[in-house]
């Protein structure tokens, strides 16, 4: 992989949540919420991370955001708020940043939250919500930050006289919008969106993805998009990353994802996109069991006791993650071997 | 809704108003000087001369009530409002930390509802003696554990809202965030507590001036007079009937304007209000 366009590198992230038992609260076990995910995001570029409810992606999305205190590993980002004079970007480890350092690399890194419902404070005005990030990083006072919000709004479909109302008087879509504003307040250079679109009627959810879509083209932003839609997914991304039990399994671009699928797991999730034509016929795969615990996930490869693949090795040695040409990632022992159904183009 | 809301924050402040008006003439005009005996005139009905009667002692019912309004509402007021301050200080400090130091505030706060409020005005007034500052500072102190278990409480719950994490995203410290973000919302049930404390405060003082912890005789306050009227209530059942519905009118009244500023204080229910007119 050439380095010089990478936003994001993010290598051997783990976050452990202890579990906590007894009259002196001893840690009794951890939960495996992310176990050494490692994916890169390079400017500009969308990419999609994948995978089904508890498999760590929100966690994963929160960490590199230090929004949750990674357990161990390193986020490199190339941040623009933090470039010495006469320099483009700065290389920091987020990982590893101090307090003044965060906090001035908000400014780069922002979040859509998936519930526009709990995620806009219902005391506070539009116009204090979205400019709130202005306030806090003192960019701009009084008429300045008013006019701003105005500008903002505008950009995501809203009307400058509504920074006066509160969020009780809003739908879903268009709450998700002043989300939006907020998140783009500080002009940053990467957005994580956690789901937001999934909370939406389908109706909204591709006005909201269309809104995306063009304020990556204006705004220049990086996303690291969140869902569990897998047509979302194949539509708003340049590649793809799929996780599975707080590992991620597989990463690709889109198209070589979707059609050419190395890892088992991967198979099976693209085998329950809907495909809108009643003559293709596809052999829907259901996984048997359910998802292992993450406070003690299986032995060997965390997917085996669920892989019709599944061989001896895979029952004792963890696979290792490596590109297996074109920057295809896969984490399987038999990715070479298996010859996976993939999803019709399209 | 609306209209029901300014009747709420209407009859209230009325009846508050209405006896911070008559504490206020107090200050400067009583029929008769509260704590002056006419002798001649013990138990006396109402008559032009004293419109309330007078007491066991001669003294002017309806003077007396006037003061007696000074002091119970100084007391209420100000016993809540260090009730309330103290109360909703700590149970923030301990909602937003936890572990140990929520463990020992909450254990802290737990020791002082535990320990009775009577014993507490014993002891306060057997070290400094007894009196009208000394019960308030005893009902006081006997309200931080309701305002600090209500504020903790709320704020366990509010801190998880997403809102508060877009806070911290965005770059917001904490101070912000508990001022700004979360304070603002619990607004809504610490007004609601305010008036009901008010109303037990109210009554709580009744009761320590009855024991003589309170403010001390020949000085009125409405606990007092209550406490004083029930040995003639055959006699005049009237002596106790209008501090007790100057004690009743006064907790309606700051139960209504709890209301009435609840509705008024929530973004939400004046938009649907507004709204609804302008249709």
């Amino acid at each position: 992989m050439s380095s010089d366009n990478i936003l994001l590198d993010v290598k051997h992230l783990k976050k452990y949540f202890p579990v906590r038992r007894g009259v002196f609260r001893r840690v009794v076990a951890h939960v495996k919420a992310v176990d050494d995910v490692d994916l890169f995001i390079k400017e500009g570029e969308t990419l999609g991370l994948v995978g089904e409810s508890g498999c760590g992606k929100t966690t994963t999305g929160r960490t590199i955001l230090r929004l949750i205190e990674p357990t161990a590993g390193e986020i490199h980002f190339r941040s623009k708020a933090l470039a010495k004079p006469g320099e483009e970007f700065n290389l920091v480890d987020v990982a590893k940043a101090s307090r003044g350092t965060m906090k001035a690399l908000r400014r780069d890194m922002q979040i859509i939250f998936q519930d526009p419902y709990s995620s806009l404070n219902p005391r506070m005005t539009v116009g204090a919500i979205v400019g709130e990030p202005l306030l806090v990083h003192g960019v701009a006072k009084g008429k300045e930050r008013e006019q701003r919000v105005r500008e903002l709004l505008g950009a995501v479909g809203l009307k400058p006289d509504h920074m006066k109302r509160y969020p009780h008087e809003f739908s879903g879509g268009q709450r998700q919008r002043i989300g939006i504003a907020r998140a783009l307040a500080l002009d940053p250079q990467l957005i994580i969106a956690d789901e937001p679109v999934s909370a939406l009627d389908v109706s909204i959810q591709a006005q909201v993805l269309n809104l995306l879509e063009d304020l990556q083209k204006d705004f220049g932003l990086t996303y690291l998009f969140i869902a569990h839609d897998l047509s979302v997914v194949r539509h708003i991304s340049d590649r793809v990353a799929v996780m599975y039990l707080g590992k991620a399994v597989e990463l690709a671009e889109t198209e070589e994802l979707f059609t050419n699928p190395k890892h088992p797991y991967t198979e099976a999730l693209m085998s329950a996109v809907p495909v809108p034509d009643p003559d293709y016929e596809v052999e829907r795969i259901i996984l048997e069991g359910d998802v292992p615990s993450p406070v003690n996930p299986p032995s060997g490869c965390y997917f085996h006791p669920r892989c019709r693949y599944a061989q001896d090795i895979c029952k004792t040695k963890a696979p290792e993650y490596h590109d297996i040409g074109g920057e295809h990632f896969v984490a399987c022992h038999l990715a070479d071997q298996l010859k996976l159904q993939p999803v019709r183009a399209g | 809704m609306k209209a029901h809301t300014d009747l709420n924050l209407l009859a209230g402040g009325g009846l508050i108003g209405l006896f911070l008006i008559m504490a206020l003439i107090s200050l400067v005009y009583t029929p008769y000087p509260p704590t002056r005996q006419d002798i001649g005139a013990q138990l006396a009905p109402a008559t032009i001369a004293h419109p309330l009667g007078t007491d066991s002692f001669g003294r002017d019912t309806l003077s007396r009530l006037m003061v007696g309004a000074r002091h119970t509402l100084t007391v209420a007021v100000f016993a809540v409002a260090i009730g309330a301050l103290l109360g909703t200080g700590l149970g923030m400090i301990a909602g937003w930390f936890s572990g140990f130091i929520d463990d020992a505030v909450m254990r802290t706060v737990d020791f002082i509802m535990g320990f009775p409020i009577l014993l507490f005005a014993i002891l306060i007034a057997a070290v400094f003696g007894p009196g009208m500052r000394n019960s308030l500072i005893a009902i006081g102190l006997a309200n931080i554990p309701v305002f600090a278990r209500l504020v903790r409480g709320n704020l366990l719950g509010l801190k998880e809202r997403e809102f508060v994490v877009s806070a911290r995203a965005c770059g917001a410290g904490g101070r912000r965030i508990l001022l700004v973000h979360l304070l603002p919302n619990l607004l809504s049930p610490l007004v609601i507590q305010v008036t009901l404390s008010l109303g037990t405060a109210i009554l709580a003082d009744a009761g320590l001036s009855y024991l003589g912890l309170g403010i001390q005789p020949p000085h009125p306050s409405w606990g007092r007079m209550v406490y004083a009227a029930q040995s003639f209530l055959s006699l005049d059942p009237w002596l106790a009937v209008y501090p007790g519905i100057a004690i009743a009118l006064t907790i309606l009244g700051f139960n209504l304007l709890g209301d009435g500023l609840r509705d008024r204080l929530d973004p939400r229910r004046i938009r649907k209000t507004r709204k609804a007119r302008s249709r």
